[in-house]
């Protein structure tokens, strides 16, 4: 014990710079992505959606759901790299948000292996939209890293949410947000057709 | 040697098993009293009005959700009309407490899209007016009609409802925002709907109820006539 307290103390008397700021770490990226994430609806509120309602098939399918949405994000990102955009179309934004509420309203008793095609489908859409915008931005595929790990974690949090309120009126509750989500899909697509 | 008996778990007189009787006086007694649930309508009536809390929130996403979510409470038509589709919910129960506050938000949305890709709706305020005036006397007198019906009424009163809000965008806001503050604003006066009709199991509460929805339909009257003026 005392040797290991020396250890410690001869350690802590050569401490190495700690380097806080963003720009000498070179991780201002990734944390621009994961802000990213959270600051954009048309991107959470589908990844909520989808979430709750793999929730609410079954704790397998929400498991797998969690790692498909991250391979998904990442290789959807990778892949958009390529094709450079500034920002996700809005009528993509709006139909995901209606597709995702539909489907969590209608707590529609599919299959865990449909539950997982869909979820990728989406996680690749949304990657590869990710990647091109957050490219345009000079973010890279570090950006797109922290918008899938804001991803995961917000996926995580509904579906452990959407599990433990699935039985009674909670899950009535859940499938009245996936109206609301589904309703303001419709609005948003409105408005993308208006412009 | 282990004394077995130390083990043994002192039950209280209340966890044991109850007769009928006993359940009843006691699901009584922790349930919900009328007290605190007038407490809690006055605390969420509180929350209606914020006067202090003003984030900046002039521009972007903010600004878009602000907008829309004042725009549902900016009329008292649109107010009393929700309102009332959350009362009659309540009235009438299960499933329609929860079948109402999706179909009108949804509807309304389906409104709102035809508002703005430029269907023509004739008589939009006057519809708006005849809602409030509808589900006011439907609330009044406890009326129970076939669930489809009910359904079929709150969704064509509130097509007229989203088709008034769906163009008033203020540019440079974010119309997602917009549209995101406008549903939940939405639900939100479902919600509080619901929760005063709540009160209607008990005798006092259901008059309360009633005269509840006198008093909206006598306002969809005034705005009906207001709007044909």
């Amino acid at each position: 014990m005392i040797r290991f307290s020396i250890l410690v103390g001869c350690i802590l008397l050569f401490p190495f710079p700690s380097d806080a700021h963003l720009v000498t770490t070179g991780a201002g990226p990734f944390y621009d992505g994961s802000a990213h994430f959270f600051v954009t609806f048309g991107e959470i509120l589908p990844v909520i959606a989808l979430s709750l309602f793999a929730g609410l098939r079954s704790t397998r399918s929400a498991r797998w759901t969690l790692a498909i949405l991250l391979l998904g994000w990442v290789s959807g990102g990778f892949i958009g790299r390529f094709f450079l955009v500034s920002e996700t179309p809005f009528a993509f934004q709006a139909i995901l948000l209606l597709g995702t509420g539909i489907l969590l309203a209608s707590d529609w008793k599919i299959s865990s292996l449909s539950t997982w095609i869909i979820s990728g489908v989406i996680a690749i859409s949304l990657g590869i939209w990710n990647g091109s915008a957050m490219e345009a931005a000079g973010g890279g595929m570090l950006a797109v890293l922290g918008s899938a790990v804001s991803a995961l974690i917000v996926a995580v949090f509904s579906m452990a949410l959407a599990v433990k309120l699935s039985e009674g009126w909670t899950r009535i509750a859940l499938r009245v947000a996936g109206s609301w989500i589904a309703a303001l899909g419709l609005l948003s697509l409105g408005w993308s057709l208006r412009k | 040697m282990m004394n077995v008996n130390r083990l043994k778990i002192k039950r209280s007189p209340e966890s044991r098993v109850q007769g009928p009787e006993q359940t009843r006086q006691l699901a009584e007694d922790s349930g919900l009293r009328t007290q605190d649930l007038v407490r809690f309508l006055v605390l969420v009536f509180a929350t209606l009005f914020p006067q202090l809390a003003q984030a900046h929130s002039e521009r972007g996403m903010a600004a878009g959700f602000v907008t829309g979510f004042h725009h549902p409470i900016s009329g008292w038509d649109h107010i009393v009309a929700m309102i009332a589709v959350g009362l009659w919910g309540a009235e009438l129960g299960a499933p329609l407490i929860w079948l109402l506050p999706v179909t009108f938000p949804l509807m309304m949305a389906v409104g709102g899209f035809l508002g703005l890709i430029g269907v023509p709706l004739p008589g939009v305020e006057i519809g708006i007016g005849i809602s409030a005036l509808v589900l006011g006397i439907l609330v009044a007198f406890e009326k129970r009609l076939p669930i489809p019906v009910c359904m079929a009424i709150v969704a064509i009163f509130a097509i007229f409802h989203g088709y008034a809000h769906g163009a008033e965008l203020k540019p440079g806001t974010s119309a997602l925002a917009y549209s995101l503050g406008f549903v939940v604003s939405t639900g939100c006066l479902h919600g509080i709907g619901i929760l005063i009709g709540l009160i209607h199991t008990r005798p006092a509460g259901k008059m309360i109820v009633r005269a509840a929805g006198c008093l909206i339909a006598l306002a969809g009257a005034f705005f009906t006539y207001r709007a044909i003026l």
